[in-house]
């Protein structure tokens, strides 16, 4: 298994771990709580930073071409990261869809949504990001030996 | 444009250079041993640049390596 792949594989168990735990919070507490509740909103603002950071750390120095990453991938993983721009790219379209759907059909009689959900738009994207591209990265593999 | 298949002899050519390893080759044209096993099994189809290299490892032209097949 390459560098790349076992670190796709480490930075999913990570962040599908942390995503599960914020959707837990969000679903336990309520959304619309987010701002009203201080402990809940740096639990979850700390958990998804330590996502991000743990992706920096993990996958972010391959897409360096300096470096001593440099050693330990070649013309292949780069592909391979190339290609999961697509995986990102249908990841996050995904989950503008499954945002827009939801508040719309549960906010449409109000007019409005409540003004936490770009927020939470926003930090979901990043998580999405993340994910999808090392979903994206474990395709890649899987359709490059 | 007609699907092509890139074939290649890198197994053939390893056993006739005294059996050379994959880490030998991947260490000689300076790429991960995971890429050679995946150029070799023709589940990728290396850079010009690497098929270069390869080609160069066994002291042989491109295209006694890869052959193009439509």
């Amino acid at each position: 298994m390459a560098p790349l792949q076992k670190r796709a594989w480490l930075g999913i168990a990570i962040g599908g771990t942390i995503s599960a735990a914020v959707l837990g919070i969000l679903i336990i507490n309520g959304a619309t709580s987010f701002y009203d509740d201080n402990m809940m909103r740096w639990t979850v603002t700390g958990l998804i930073i330590g996502m991000l950071a743990a992706w920096a750390v993990l996958i972010a120095p391959f897409s360096s071409s300096k470096g001593r990453m440099k050693a330990l991938y070649d013309e292949r993983d780069e592909a391979v990261l190339r290609r999961a721009s697509g995986a990102q790219l249908w990841g996050i379209i995904g989950a503008l869809l499954a945002w827009s759907i939801a508040l719309t059909e549960i906010y449409w009689d109000q007019g409005t949504i409540p003004i936490v959900f770009p927020y939470l738009i926003f930090w979901s994207i990043l998580m999405v990001n993340t994910l999808s591209q090392g979903i994206g990265i474990l395709i890649g593999y899987r359709r490059m030996g | 444009m007609p699907k092509a298949e890139i074939s290649n002899r890198i197994r053939r050519l390893r056993f006739d250079h005294d059996e050379m390893t994959q880490q030998e080759l991947a260490d000689r044209v300076g790429c991960t041993r995971q890429t050679i096993i995946a150029v070799e099994a023709g589940k990728y189809v290396p850079s010009l640049s690497l098929a270069f290299q390869i080609a160069k490892a066994f002291g042989v032209s491109v295209e006694e390596v890869f052959q193009y097949e439509e």
